[in-house]
């Protein structure tokens, strides 16, 4: 049981590996699920699922090996679980648009150098504003 | 629809970027932080050189230039999600 929960564990982060390290990690067999949403269940589910086989598995046999290999889950897990809950928050904003606010006028240039300006109120096609921490 | 990708990166770097992705999106250069003031979503020294960058935000304005949906990103993993947008644009849609 302690080989079943090892496989749980490190798998997950494996997953979690492959999904990261690709630009589209929906297409990466899938591993993008285990990240996927605002708190990653499936991804800690994987993760404590794992570490509750091997408390089980202490039951029969010799506990020390298994309370190595404990020890290497736990520690990651734990660690994942810290940085979706707490270490990932950003500081926080002050966004001061709200729903139904007028968006701000301004004058940027596009990727070509084109000069690109919206007026306040400016009637004009819909418009979706995706603003990105920059690539880097 | 009208899509805008905005960060402060120069335009140089946008036109890589856009090419790679093979994106459809205008990316605007708010090298200023012009707009990050405008929403108040101006990320000081977020970016690991101490560069201020953007909160990830996503916003959507209709034919009148008022905003009818807008989402910022509480921790580094958040995103506005494909269903978040698609939805926001339907309401939009329907509403009009």
């Amino acid at each position: 049981m302690i080989w079943l929960s090892a496989f749980l564990v490190f798998g997950t982060l494996a997953l979690v590996g492959v999904s990261l390290s690709t630009d589209a990690p929906d297409t990466s067999l899938g591993a993008g699920l285990v990240i996927q949403g605002r708190v990653p269940w499936m991804l800690l589910a994987g993760l404590w699922g794992g570490v509750a086989l091997g408390v089980a598995s202490l039951g029969r046999g010799r506990r020390l090996p298994k309370l190595g290999v404990l020890a290497l889950e736990i520690a990651p897990a734990a660690f994942v679980t810290w940085y979706v809950l707490v270490g990932s928050a950003l500081p926080a904003h002050a966004l001061t648009l709200e729903v139904g606010d007028a968006f701000p006028a301004y004058a940027l240039a596009d990727q070509d150098g084109v000069l690109h300006r919206r007026a306040v109120g400016e009637k004009r096609e819909p418009a979706l504003y995706i603003f990105y921490r920059g690539h880097w | 629809m009208d899509l805008f990708a905005v960060s402060v990166d120069r335009p140089e770097a946008s036109r890589r970027l856009k090419q790679r992705l093979e994106s459809r999106f205008t990316f605007l250069a708010d090298e200023q932080g012009v707009l990050l003031d405008g929403l108040g979503i101006r990320h000081r020294a977020g970016r690991n050189d101490g560069v201020d960058i953007s909160y990830p935000t996503a916003v959507l304005v209709d034919e009148g230039g008022i905003v009818r949906w807008i989402f910022v990103s509480e921790t580094y993993r958040d995103r506005a999600t494909e269903e978040d947008i698609f939805g926001a644009i339907a309401r939009l849609r329907e509403a009009s």
